[in-house]
């Protein structure tokens, strides 16, 4: 080929390449667990729970509002229903079995963030954050699967734009009452969640 | 040997260590909710060290709901009381996810208050030491429990038939209900009896004032009343008696914060350097036989000048091994003492029951009686009978003993005479061992009944007449163990458990039995202590009768000692009596003074050393003509020519994989004589092998240097407004803008002054930061990883050698140094005064710590030994496990600042002033670390910060640290 | 120069070639034709290598296979096979790297700088001076990543976009300064050296016998066709370049620097040391020049290209940067007294009379006493002389930046965390390792590629001659 056509081609590969690579997608494929919707013990579905029957997941995950963790509900809580309703089906039939052996059930974690990242989730529950907003339309799911890529990102970008709120006597979300216009921001400092 | 080889080898730790195996944890307890709970910590504390992309992660929630207050995630804290010694000093347990996690002061302790001691920071990794027996032993064999209850049970029946000599030997018990529990299984036979043997004994203090003042005990001293304290060797901050009892007084006295203007003086007399000696305000180094005789001549002047007559041996007294200028010091410190009659406390830490009969005499003679030593409300601890011991030891050889059982004790390691005790015990035929390990005395038991750890089972306490604490369990049982308690119930035919015998012991004898039982029970539970007030009784009458054939013995004891070499026997603050020897936390902890790690050594004085040419670490054959033992030299200033002091609690054969063969055993060298165990060996010689050795050694230079690191005024300076001078926290100009900080600014304060340099904080901060132990080989390439350091400098002369300590952790700095070097932002300032650390972000190029100038960076330079699947259950969750390579350091425990960050705002409420303690704050029984807000202008770091003794650490470099010191304070002048 | 001594040799050259500048000797000796240039270099190629090359070469492998197993076990155990302790950070990695970029700066300073003040003598050593230089960089380039404790996140430190929201590197910092400096530096160099092959690559093209070569030098040598087209061109990029590449010699050792003048540690904080740093650099890199010329002459016999005259330069431009060092010795001292910070003079008296003197006195004697030898000029024009000396001179180097780094480190602000530091055999393999590497793609290139610039001698060859 001739020069000229060298000259271009080169140009375009440069360019096309460049706006290619520089995506954050380019280095967000490796290790993102997005979709991750693994086979669980018992065959729960939020879905009829959470979606059709309108349980508040705080019934279940109750600690959500006080700890860290969310929690995964005692085998008993389940059978405060169960031990009346739909006392025949096999999936509660497996837990009736667990409380009687005492065999814990053990469920596979879904959203599991790497062990250096330290995410409270009562502080999002009492600032009024939707559980939805992380773990998306989780009342939709017949099996759940991680909605969020979950990166820091989502996280930051989220910090970044969000005030500090705190609740008031009547359990109202209200933004702190704090010293600068900055710090009404939600903190972005590292050691928040990593420590 | 493998003691060395858990720690040494990094390579081995490496295999699959993401697989842990959940389902078989040996062994399987009975799956109580804590256990469930147990395997969740579990799955999380596998998943920290598989890194961050462990396979597949599994979730297992309870089976039933527990009791309401407990939410997973959440850290609760129960009041307890802490097994590390008999002390029993009060702790809270902090358990995470059914997991005890850390051991913390009890703030509503009487005695204690939120004060710990390094022991007890450490007994939550002996919790989780998977050298521990999992269930009984039928001599080596493993048992379950009914085979050996029939069989033991079988034993003793015929016993009791036949008649014959049963014995329980235990370790000092504070624990009415213990007591109670014992007397009632002694009871069943025609000859039982308890021997309370502790390896290191203070039987003397016992049996002088049963011969002065006719009860066999030992007084509570009163260190917070005393405004003039006189030691003879006394080592009450480190490890006499309850030294985070005496510590806590101590600091209290001298506590020249908020003002006030006042301290205690403090003058001790001693031949090597103890802990509290060096925190004296006058400091005598003396021989061994001239500490005798300053304490003689001192009970002669004080009788003088107070016109008590004395007994003509007294009376009479004239030093023979006194030089001028130390009689002159004793004249001053009697005088001292007369001036503050009442006021001053004269305590001996000799187990020598003539020279606590002398020093009874010294303060009833200045009324300190009732003021500062009172024996209305004796001390329960260290309750160990040396004569008791050896006519025990005496039985069994004569084989008049049918069945021992032991308890808490190991005399087959830490008798003095080993051999005798161990051939007795051979010939006594049913030998039960309640230990919690296969230890030198146990693996000749025929029975190994393994006790459950404290922290798993039901006590009470009552280390002092009237003051009562409960400690509960804070987890079931990890393997097949039971309270000794129990035991012994099981042996008496009493099938009710220990919980129960405890709350009937406590309705009948402790309570007032018109008390409302259970809202009482409840309370004591909630706060940990009961106290019962005492109407003040006057102090028993002084019978000085004994005192003069005393005084008489103590001067031919001192002609004996006079001139020789002498060893002398002592416990380190963090290896105490060896029980403990298998703990790594404490054998990684420096000792405070030599600053030496997983070793004992023979301490020389440097003059001695020169006569025989001695090096650090070159090795000795040190002997008395009965004993001789190896050990590597140590040139320690400050103490006597005449003395070579060897720690004992070394030396250990049966403690486990990190406590077996550490140093040498220098129990051999106690002698029973006058019916105490004598502590000092006289006669000794001391010659080198040529061999060396190099200590692993925290801190290898010794002297400041002249370099202004400690500031310290005397507190005549102090008074007259000295302290303040030298540079404030400057505000220097600085092209930079300052940061702004909003809500919060953390900073702390350290009190050099309070300081005593007993290494608690170190410990605590390891637990709480799950900081990893290196060993032995590491520390010697100074790579040890504590967060907090102790520093500890050594000024003047040999005669007049002063200490002062410095805790040295990350300060936080508003300019830091360490920042602007990190290539990847893993060192960031936050936007409350912290000075961030990534971990997940860091990639090690350890610029930072080059930059550092006051070097608290660690570094983690390979991966540490977590391959131990019980001892990771004392990691902490809220914690990262920092992995190969990484910068690691002090950040404030930002862990617990934004737990409760988020507990205020979740509440909608601002941060209380202290409600965030930090570890190494939280159980200084000193009380010499402040942390708080600054931009909290009421916060009481705040005010101390304003201070006149407070000073920053290297102010010419501008860092503007977060941490700032109160000077030390020395009260020179005499009173 | 005309009054200068007459050696036998130019006494036997003369008989047969009669020199016509009574004041100029002749750069390039035996009084070579054009042909003569291309034969000889060209011929050096085809030809199989000698004994010496095989030996030289079979030992620097060695070497480098030992550096690659001691450095695989670092990265699978730890940075604590290293002897690296809580104080001391950094030693033998940070101590090899400066060495290593400072070797490079030679070949920059003759290619660029001397051809910009038309230095001609720069001709026959410049082709080989820059191969080192990119050689030498190469090794330097190791040090910084294996010296991390996790080199396989080496690539944080490139500002890249990232789904951490997104985070970007410290611009604050020096050591990004430095890869921003050394990645340029390399670059510019690679290119530089590679535009000047060209035309030889070309000449190596049309002469070489064996296929596979040729098919080698054709790719290479982008189809060159010698038109004065392609030489006017060529002309002008190659000085373009030489100006870009000159400010980059004081660039790169000036930021390397700053890794040290930029921190607090008494000893490194220190404003004199950007110059101290490329005086240093070419300092070393002239040695390291001379002690490769002299063994390239020996093993290529090209005694005529590379003259007694080559190597006597060299030593003045020596003798010059080595007086600049010795100045900046004093000045340090002074200063360190002069400033009344008791630190600084700590750290002086330290590294003077402390537990590292040794190191500082081999310093010292390599770097300010032994160049000096160079006035005489006996020394400068006795080979086996100026040999041992410019390995001499190396040799102070090295220990020049482990004087810097390990003794400001080992003793700083806190008495109580003062530490000793030792290498380990890990440590040492890996230095080791490091020259294995540099001398094998030495040996390597001098094989491969034309060891001097055919086309700049020819430029030269009538220097002094009818």
């Amino acid at each position: 080929m001739s020069l000229r056509t060298a000259r271009i081609v080169s140009l375009v590969v440069t360019v096309v390449g460049a706006i290619v690579l520089l995506q954050n997608a380019t280095f967000s494929w490796l290790g993102n667990q997005q979709g991750y919707e693994p086979v669980q013990p018992i065959a729960f579905s939020h879905k009829i729970h959470a979606g059709d029957n309108q349980i508040s997941c705080l019934y279940c995950h109750s600690a959500a509002e006080k700890s860290r963790v969310a929690g995964i509900p005692a085998a008993s809580v389940c059978m405060n229903c169960h031990s009346q309703i739909r006392k025949d089906s096999p999936e509660v039939q497996k837990i009736a079995a667990a409380l009687s052996d005492n065999k814990p059930i053990q469920w596979v974690r879904v959203h599991d963030l790497p062990d250096h990242v330290a995410f409270n989730h009562s502080r999002h529950v009492s600032a009024g954050i939707k559980c939805q907003q992380c773990h998306g339309p989780v009342e939709t799911m017949e099996r759940v699967a991680q909605f969020d890529s979950l990166f820091m990102g989502t996280c930051v970008s989220c910090h970044r734009t969000h005030r500090e709120v705190t609740l008031d006597k009547t359990g109202k979300p209200v933004i702190a009452k704090e010293a600068t216009p900055k710090r009404l921001m939600a903190s972005t400092d590292c050691s928040v969640c990593h420590h | 040997m493998n003691g060395e080889k858990l720690w040494k080898i990094f390579q081995q730790q490496d295999a699959d260590r993401d697989s842990v195996d959940l389902v078989n944890i040996e062994p399987r307890a009975a799956m109580s909710r804590r256990t469930f709970i147990e395997l969740i910590g579990f799955s999380a504390a596998a998943a920290a060290l598989a890194g961050c992309r462990a396979p597949e992660q599994k979730i297992i929630p309870f089976i039933t709901q527990p009791m309401a207050e407990f939410t997973p995630g959440v850290g609760l804290f129960y009041a307890s009381t802490c097994g590390g010694c008999s002390a029993s000093c009060g702790a809270l347990v902090k358990v995470r996810d059914g997991r005890p996690i850390k051991l913390e002061g009890n703030d509503l302790h009487p005695l204690t208050g939120g004060g710990l001691c390094a022991v007890a920071h450490a007994m939550v990794f002996e919790l989780y030491d998977s050298d521990r027996l999992r269930q009984p032993m039928r001599g080596s064999q493993a048992a379950t429990w009914d085979e050996v209850d029939a069989e033991i049970k079988k034993q003793l029946d015929g016993i009791k038939q036949n008649g014959g000599k049963v014995r329980v030997l235990t370790s000092t018990i504070t624990s009415p209900t213990t007591l109670a529990v014992i007397e009632k299984f002694l009871t069943q036979f025609t000859d039982g009896k308890h021997i309370t043997y502790d390896a290191v004994s203070t039987a003397a203090i016992r049996k002088a004032h049963l011969k002065t003042h006719g009860r066999e005990a030992i007084p509570s001293y009163k260190f917070d009343a005393a405004k003039l304290i006189v030691s003879f060797g006394a080592d009450f901050l480190g490890t006499w008696i309850a030294p985070v009892e005496f510590t806590r007084g101590y600091s209290q006295a001298r506590n020249l914060r908020d003002g006030r203007h006042e301290m205690s003086r403090h003058i001790q007399f001693e031949s090597r350097l103890t802990l509290a000696g060096s925190n004296a305000d006058r400091r005598v180094k003396v021989s061994p036989a001239e500490e005798i005789e300053s304490l003689l001549l001192l009970a002669k002047l004080v009788a003088a000048k107070t016109g008590q007559q004395a007994p003509a041996e007294i009376a009479s007294f004239n030093p023979t091994n006194l030089n001028p200028r130390l009689q002159q010091v004793v004249e001053q410190t009697a005088n001292e003492l007369v001036k503050l009659k009442g006021a001053s406390l004269v305590v001996s830490g000799a187990n020598d029951t003539d020279a606590q009969v002398v020093v009874n005499f010294i303060n009833n003679a200045l009324g300190n009686y009732g003021a500062t030593v009172d024996l209305n409300a004796p001390s329960a601890q260290k309750q160990g009978d040396d004569e008791a011991m050896a006519e025990l030891v005496r039985e069994m050889n004569a084989g008049e003993v049918k069945a021992l059982i032991i308890s808490g004790v190991n005399p087959a390691y830490d008798h003095f005479a080993r051999n005798e005790f161990t051939s007795g015990f051979a010939k006594v035929p049913l030998k039960i061992s309640l230990n919690p390990t296969r230890d030198e005395t146990s693996a000749n038991a025929d029975f190994i009944c393994p006790q459950s750890h404290f922290l798993e089972s039901w006590n009470d306490a009552e280390p002092r007449r009237g003051t009562f604490s409960l400690s509960q369990p804070t987890i079931a049982p990890l393997f097949q163990t039971r309270a000794y308690q129990e035991s012994l119930l099981r042996w008496s035919g009493d099938e009710r458990n220990f919980y129960n015998v405890l709350r009937e012991h406590w309705k009948e004898n402790i309570f007032a039995k018109d008390a409302n039982f259970d809202e009482l029970w409840d309370k004591s539970l909630e706060s940990g202590a009961y106290t019962i007030e005492r109407t003040a009784a006057a102090q028993p009458a002084f019978a000085s009768s004994d005192v003069g054939n005393a005084a008489t013995r103590l001067k031919t004891r001192a002609m004996t000692l006079a001139g020789k070499l002498t060893v002398a026997l002592y416990e380190k603050i963090l290896m105490r009596d060896g029980a403990h020897a298998n703990n790594p936390w404490l054998q990684e902890l420096p000792d405070p003074i030599t600053k030496i790690t997983w070793d004992n050594y023979a301490s020389v004085s440097p003059a001695l050393a020169e006569k025989l040419q001695l090096e650090e670490g070159s090795v000795v054959r040190v002997s008395n003509g009965a004993t001789t033992i190896e050990l590597p030299a140590h040139i320690q200033t400050g103490q006597h020519d005449d003395v070579i002091a060897i720690a004992v609690g070394y030396g250990r054969t049966h403690a486990g994989k990190a406590g077996n063969n550490i140093g040498a055993n220098a129990y051999p060298f106690v002698s029973f004589d006058n019916g105490t165990f004598q502590y000092l060996a006289n006669g000794a010689s001391i010659e080198k092998t040529g061999a060396k050795i190099e200590f692993a050694s925290t801190q290898r230079h010794h002297t400041l240097d002249g370099r202004p690191i400690i500031k310290e005024f005397t507190l005549a300076e102090f008074i007259s407004g000295h302290a303040g001078e030298g540079e404030r926290e400057r505000q220097s100009q600085s092209i930079w803008k300052d940061h702004a900080y909003g809500e919060h600014k953390w900073g702390m304060v350290v009190d050099l002054n309070a300081c005593t340099g007993c290494s608690a904080c170190i410990l605590s901060c390891q637990a709480e930061n799950n900081v990893p132990v290196v060993g032995r080989e590491e520390v010697r390439r100074q790579r040890e990883m504590h967060w907090i350091r102790l520093d500890r400098y050594f000024e003047g002369d040999g005669e007049t050698t002063k200490v002062v300590y410095q805790p040295v952790m990350c300060a936080q700095c508003d300019n830091a140094s360490c920042e602007s070097v990190c290539p990847v932002l893993a060192t960031v300032h936050s936007s409350e005064g912290l000075n961030m650390q990534v971990y997940n972000r860091c990639v090690g190029t350890r610029y930072c710590a080059n930059n550092c100038a006051y070097k608290v960076r660690r570094f983690n330079w390979f991966d540490y030994p977590h391959d131990d699947e019980i001892a990771n259950l004392a990691l902490n969750p809220d914690v990262t496990v920092r992995t190969r390579g990484v910068m690691e350091k002090c950040t404030f425990c930002v862990q617990r600042i934004e737990e409760k960050k988020i507990l205020a705002r979740n509440e909608g409420r601002a941060i209380r002033d202290g409600e965030i303690q930090t570890a190494c704050q939280q159980s200084c029984p000193a009380q010499a670390i402040t942390f708080g807000d600054l931009v909290d202008q009421e916060s009481r770091a705040n005010h101390l910060k304003h201070d006149e003794r407070d000073y920053i650490l290297l102010p010419e470099l501008n860092l503007r640290p977060a941490i700032s010191y109160l000077a030390k304070v020395r009260n020179t002048e005499e009173a | 120069m005309a009054v200068a001594v007459k050696h036998t040799e130019d006494l036997a050259h003369e008989a047969t070639h009669p020199v016509v500048s009574p004041l100029r000797k002749p750069l390039i000796e035996g009084h070579k034709t054009y042909g003569d240039v291309t034969t000889d270099i060209c011929n050096l190629l085809d030809r199989r290598a000698g004994a010496g090359w095989w030996i030289a070469f079979s030992v620097s492998f060695v070497l480098m296979v030992a550096g690659i197993i001691a450095t695989a076990h670092t990265v699978s155990t730890g940075i604590g096979t290293w002897g690296l302790n809580k104080t001391v950070g950094w030693a033998f990695d940070i101590t090899n790297f400066v060495f290593w970029i400072g070797i490079g700066h030679a070949g920059t300073f003759i290619s660029a700088i001397l051809f910009l003040f038309n230095q001609k003598w720069r001709t026959s050593v410049n082709r080989s001076a820059e191969a080192m230089t990119i050689i030498a960089v190469m090794c330097a380039g190791i040090f910084p990543v294996i010296h991390m404790g996790r080199p396989w996140l080496f690539y944080w430190i490139l500002p890249y976009p990232n789904n951490r929201g997104s985070l970007w590197v410290n611009f604050r910092s020096p050591l990004v300064w430095d890869f921003f400096a050394i990645s340029t530096y390399f670059t510019i160099s690679l290119v530089f050296w590679y535009l000047g092959l060209v035309p030889d690559l070309a000449t190596a093209r049309d002469r070489t016998i064996s296929k596979l070569r040729r098919g080698f030098y054709k790719v290479l040598s982008l189809g060159w066709n010698g038109s004065n087209r392609t030489w006017s061109r060529y002309e002008t990029v190659y000085l373009v370049l030489a100006a870009l590449a000159t400010p980059l010699v004081l660039s790169v050792h000036s930021i390397v620097s700053f890794d040290f003048a930029t921190s607090l540690i008494p000893g490194w904080h220190s404003t004199i040391f950007p110059p101290y740093f490329v005086a240093g650099a070419v300092f070393s890199g002239f040695a390291m020049v001379m002690t490769l010329m002299i063994l390239v002459r020996k093993l290529m016999r090209l005694e005529d290209y590379i003259t007694v005259q080559h190597l006597e330069n060299m030593c003045k431009v020596t003798l010059l940067t080595g007086s600049i060092v010795s100045l900046a010795y004093l000045t340090e001292v002074f200063i360190g007294f002069y400033s009344g910070n008791p630190n600084e003079m700590f750290v002086i008296v330290n590294r003077v009379l402390g537990p590292y003197s040794w190191a500082y006195w081999t310093m010292v004697t390599c770097n300010a006493i032994v160049p000096q030898l160079f006035w005489f000029k006996r020394v400068r024009t006795s080979v086996p002389l100026i040999f041992v000396l410019s390995i001499l001179v190396n040799v102070g180097m090295w220990f020049e930046r482990f004087v810097i780094i390990v003794t400001s480190l080992h003793r700083d602000f806190l008495p109580s965390s003062w530490a000793m530091y030792m290498p380990t055999i890990t440590e040492i393999t890996i230095m080791l390792g490091s020259f294995g590497l540099f001398f094998t793609l030495f040996l390597l290139f001098l094989r491969i590629f034309p060891v001097i610039s055919m086309n700049e001698v020819k430029g030269v060859l009538h220097y002094a001659r009818r």
